[in-house]
């Protein structure tokens, strides 16, 4: 422990010595008056060599930074401040464990800088190491990103399911209300799914959808039009700012790729119908609308023969 | 009641201006962003009223940060922020990966911070230009209240000095309102620091 | 005197306005001293009665005093003009310099006067 001048807490060393923070005392001119063991153990630097110095001495990230300025402001004002880790980079070289010194891996710090009543002025620097709770924070955010993920994913696919399209389609659609711009969507059906299915067994089924959904996935890839798994072996894309002609070239495109890369399949080829539709909704267009018609567009490629693409002004 | 003059009003209100100015200094270099604020509007009213300066406005939930001082007279600085401005704030300031009820939970610490350092910029001007100095106290989130009323400020509930002022940051067009309510034990006090500095000045 | 400068400031505040204005008189009791509120009205003083100074506020109703000090820039070119502002941020110091301003933090006070008067009698030395 060491303290300088008569300060008030010159007789509770033992006390300092052990709070599991870290205490930094700076003088009116800004040089180090206190600091505690804690700021010796996680800098490195004992007290006795920090004493009387400037902490931009050796914290050189100090300089212009806020928490200089709120060092400033309580010598100057006397007014405290409060540093979160969320809004200021750790500017103070302080490591949670010796060997974070290595790679500068310096502990997330919960400032605050409080001014000393009395004169000369002086002020108190209080760092928390908020490693365990940003810790917490992190994996909190990464479980929910992940849940967040899952219940919007198809778990065979790995495109969008059902509930992230419907979510999509209502966004998109209010978004093609607003900037009174067209809204295209496929219904994309695998042919003779069932007979293909009841042929080759349900692992094989389920690796047919998969084959298409990369199809699907690999035609539209920078594309940000949306797949997503409608139902068995139905897809749906949502394709904003289309038009019908260009929904239906996409719809093409879908089709004869989803024809082309099962064409040396073993266990037979695989193809797709397409119904296509697109509208530029205004207030009081109904989403259903849109779907109902792509459907219809779809079931008529069907009836037609299949392998086909099929758009919603030829069904009606 | 008191009132102000128009002199005391103007000077209050260009005051304060600087104090905002401070902050939006600051808080720019905290985000790295511009920050827009506009001349605060200063205006002394009794706290029933300062709902109504909200009243109206989509937001019917405030964020509060408060902030004690103490020096020749004792002040409780709160900065009231609609709620949904406050969350766009710290959106904006943490980026846009968290999901809504996250965002929640950092709130506190960074609304404790914006509201620190707006609040600490208004009064340091004041200590400047008067030659006084106040202790200031940290702040805390205090309040999510639905209604101000519930928002407790100690003093005189007839005499608060209210500065609305308008907060855009430019990159991102948020725009935020937001009220800071000085209550101040003997607000005569305050004027007559405000008529010696006037007078200092010889314009008064 | 018919030769003796013309200052004007243009502020919204009046309060800034009388600071300025009082200190100057005290320092510089020959100068001629106009006032504007707005942009706008610096605007029109400017056609009837071109000012050698000009102390400029850059948060105001209306324009900005920086847009006001780059179109009176384009038909003034020498009158020198120091943007006096609460507005410290980095960006608006940038703008200033680039555009030839000079920048003078608020608060008005004596120190913050002198270096304006740096500033507009620099090219007179």
């Amino acid at each position: 422990m060491n303290v300088k001048d008569g300060l008030p807490w010159e007789n509770q060393p033992w006390l300092l010595d052990h709070l599991e923070i870290g205490i930094m005392v700076l003088n009116h001119d800004q040089k180090i008056l206190l600091w505690n063991r804690w700021m010796e153990r996680h800098s490195g630097l004992p007290a006795a060599s920090v004493l009387g110095k400037m902490p931009g001495q050796f914290f050189p990230e100090l300089a212009g930074s806020r928490l200089e300025g709120a060092i400033g402001c309580a010598l100057e004002h006397r007014l405290a401040s409060l540093l979160s880790p969320g809004l200021n980079a750790p500017v103070l070289r302080l490591y949670h464990r010796p060997e974070h010194r290595h790679t500068d891996q310096r502990l997330p710090q919960l400032t605050h800088v409080i001014p000393i009543p009395g004169t000369p002025k002086r002020c108190l620097v209080q760092i928390q190491d908020v490693t365990a709770s940003t810790r917490r924070e992190t994996l909190l955010r990464t479980q929910s990103a992940r849940l967040r993920d899952s219940t919007y994913r198809d778990a065979l696919t790995g495109v969008g399911n059902r509930r992230k399209f419907n979510e999509t389609i209502a966004a998109e659609f209010r978004r093609a209300i607003r900037n009174k711009s067209p809204l295209g969507l496929l219904m994309i059906d695998i042919d003779h799914f069932k007979r293909y299915n009841d042929t080759h067994g349900h692992p094989a089924g389920d690796a047919c959808i998969k084959k298409v959904s990369n199809a699907l996935m690999e035609t539209l890839r920078d594309s940000g039009d949306l797949v997503a798994r409608y139902g068995g072996e139905e897809f749906a894309v949502i394709l904003p700012e289309t038009t019908l002609e260009a929904a239906r070239l996409v719809g093409e495109r879908l089709r004869a790729q989803v024809e082309s890369c099962t064409q040396q399949d073993p266990l037979g080829q695989v193809t797709v119908s397409v119904g296509v539709a697109s509208l530029q909704p205004h207030i009081g267009t109904d989403l259903s609308q849109l779907i109902a018609a792509a459907d219809s567009a779809l079931y008529c490629a069907k009836s037609l023969g299949r392998n086909r693409v099929q758009t919603s002004d030829d069904a009606s | 009641m008191i009132s102000l003059d128009e002199l005391q009003q103007d000077a209050l209100s260009e005051i304060f201006n600087i104090g905002v100015g401070r902050a939006a200094g600051a808080l720019s270099q905290i985000l790295g962003d511009d920050i827009a604020l506009s001349s605060p509007s200063v205006r002394l009213m009794p706290i029933s009223e300062v709902q109504s300066l909200l009243a109206g406005r989509e937001s019917t939930h405030y964020s509060a940060v408060s902030q004690q001082f103490s020096g020749p007279f004792q002040a409780e600085a709160v900065l009231i922020f609609p709620e949904s401005n406050a969350l766009l704030i710290v959106t904006h300031m943490l980026g846009n990966h968290l999901a809504p009820d996250e965002l929640a939970e950092y709130e506190q610490e960074v609304m404790c911070e914006v509201g620190n350092v707006i609040l600490n910029a208004c009064v340091s001007i004041l200590s400047d230009l008067f030659h006084v100095e106040f202790t200031g106290g940290l702040p805390s989130h205090q309040y999510h209240a639905s209604d101000l009323f519930n928002i407790q400020i100690p003093g005189n509930r007839d005499h608060i000095l209210v500065l609305h002022v308008q907060m855009s940051i430019q990159n991102q067009q948020i725009e935020g309102q937001l009220l800071y309510l000085l209550s101040v034990e003997s607000l005569q006090l305050l004027m007559e620091y405000l008529d010696r500095y006037l007078q200092e000045q010889g314009l008064q | 005197m018919p030769n003796s400068p013309l200052l004007l400031i243009v502020d919204d505040s009046r309060t800034s306005r009388l600071l300025i204005r009082a200190i100057i008189t005290s320092l510089r009791p020959q100068w001629r001293v106009l006032e504007a509120s707005n942009g706008a009205e610096a605007l029109q003083h400017m056609d009837v009665d071109p000012a050698d100074y000009i102390s400029m506020d850059v948060n105001m109703p209306g324009a900005s005093g920086l847009e006001i000090a780059a179109q009176i820039r384009l038909q003034h070119p020498a009158t020198r003009i120091v943007l006096c502002t609460a507005n410290i941020q980095e960006s608006v110091r940038h703008s200033a310099a680039h555009a030839g301003l000079a920048f003078v933090p608020k608060p008005v006070t004596e120190r913050s006067v002198r270096e304006s008067l740096a500033f507009w009698e620099e090219s007179h030395a």
